[in-house]
């Protein structure tokens, strides 16, 4: 198999904004909708990187029409992703949370849509576009429900946070490959391994965020946050004093300023806890869990070294 | 299971040297788990264990 083929940013991001311009029929709408879009471009489009791979799992002719596709997934993410910040309200860097919630949350809708007419519009079979738009419907589905119980903000287990990321997470990393899988005739039973596989990736994925979110020094750590991760459920059922901290932080009993006062402690305490060390093994648990059932695909061992690739660097 | 395994290396990191020769034991632990263990104990990132660190009694 020769080399699977590149996508630019630059064209998928064309793409958005010609879409934008096309079918938002409003000037101001079409400057905000271009801005979000131009910094999602920035962040990168990682999801659509996963659909084009897993459109050529067996082809390696470059095809138009995934340009299309890519724009449809990236449009379903910055959608996604606009209203977890909104939700979460703990990324005011972020430009759509610098404008009113009410503009944001609107166009998060008008991208949704856009995601969904993108892909009816792209260059393939009606049969296959229809099965796509089956697996978005899903996928989304899951992932709402997912997100929904990281609102409810009441895991106290592992394995209920491990479930619930499972949704809220990896059905996102599983609509972006079953699409591009789909659009290319792939088997079921091959689409099975590959939801399997994705499952884990999104896992993988959420667990380095949330590492990331507790080790930052900034003010948007997840723990000054009040974010309640994984790590910090299981810190905060730790035996030492910096672990009653965190449970009086979240009830409300102690304020930031006392968080932020004991800071070197708590990162110390933090960086040298078992639990950190815990969840890197377990993050790294799903990574070599994706790797293992991405090998048992029947494609190249080439397409597979591109993906072990792509799994390794989450 | 895993938990447990990974704080009585976290306390006992000379037990990180059996584990690699696989001379030991971790009940309960998958083979992949005990592999992400290695993976994540020997990183050079992570720097394993540091035992001076004193934060372990």
């Amino acid at each position: 198999m020769e080399q699977i083929p590149y996508y630019s940013s630059q064209e998928i991001t064309e793409v958005m904004l010609q879409m934008v311009n096309t079918h938002l029929d409003d000037e101001d709408l079409r400057e905000n909708a271009a801005l979000f879009i131009m910094y999602k471009m920035k962040e990168g489009f990682l999801f659509s990187e996963l659909t084009q791979l897993h459109y050529h799992l067996e082809e390696s002719e470059k095809s138009h029409g995934m340009f299309h596709v890519s724009a449809a997934v990236e449009f379903l993410i910055l959608a996604l992703d606009m209203l977890d910040d909104l939700q979460d309200q703990d990324d005011m860097d972020k430009p759509w949370s610098t404008f009113p919630f009410s503009t944001s949350m609107n166009l998060s809708t008008g991208f949704f849509t856009l995601s969904m007419l993108v892909l009816k519009q792209a260059p393939y079979g009606d049969d296959l576009k229809s099965a796509a738009l089956h697996h978005l419907y899903h996928q989304v589905l899951r992932a709402v429900k997912g997100q929904h119980q990281d609102l409810k903000h009441v895991y106290d287990t592992e394995d209920d946070f491990l479930r619930m990321i499972k949704y809220k997470s990896g059905s996102l990393m599983t609509c972006s490959t079953l699409i591009g899988a789909t659009l290319r005739e792939t088997t079921k039973d091959q689409l099975a391994i590959i939801q399997e596989y994705s499952e884990s990736l999104g896992v993988t994925a959420q667990l380095a965020n949330d590492i990331h979110g507790l080790l930052r020094m900034d003010t948007k750590n997840d723990l000054l946050q009040k974010q309640w991760t994984l790590p910090i459920m299981l810190l905060s059922k730790e035996n030492d004093e910096q672990a009653q901290w965190i449970q009086d932080y979240y009830a409300g009993n102690i304020d930031q300023a006392f968080m932020m006062e004991k800071e070197e402690s708590l990162f110390q305490w933090i960086h040298q806890s078992p639990v950190l060390l815990y969840v890197r093994v377990l993050k790294r648990v799903y990574q070599r869990s994706a790797i293992y059932k991405m090998n048992e695909l029947h494609v190249s061992q080439e397409w597979k070294d591109c993906m072990r690739e792509y799994i390794e660097q989450v | 299971m895993l938990q447990k395994a990974v704080q009585q290396l976290a306390k006992q990191p000379h037990l990180l040297e059996k584990l690699k020769e696989d001379k030991l034991n971790l009940a309960g632990v998958s083979e992949t788990e005990k592999a992400a263990v290695l993976d994540v104990l020997t990183d050079k990132e992570f720097h394993g264990i540091d035992v001076k660190n004193g934060y372990w009694k």
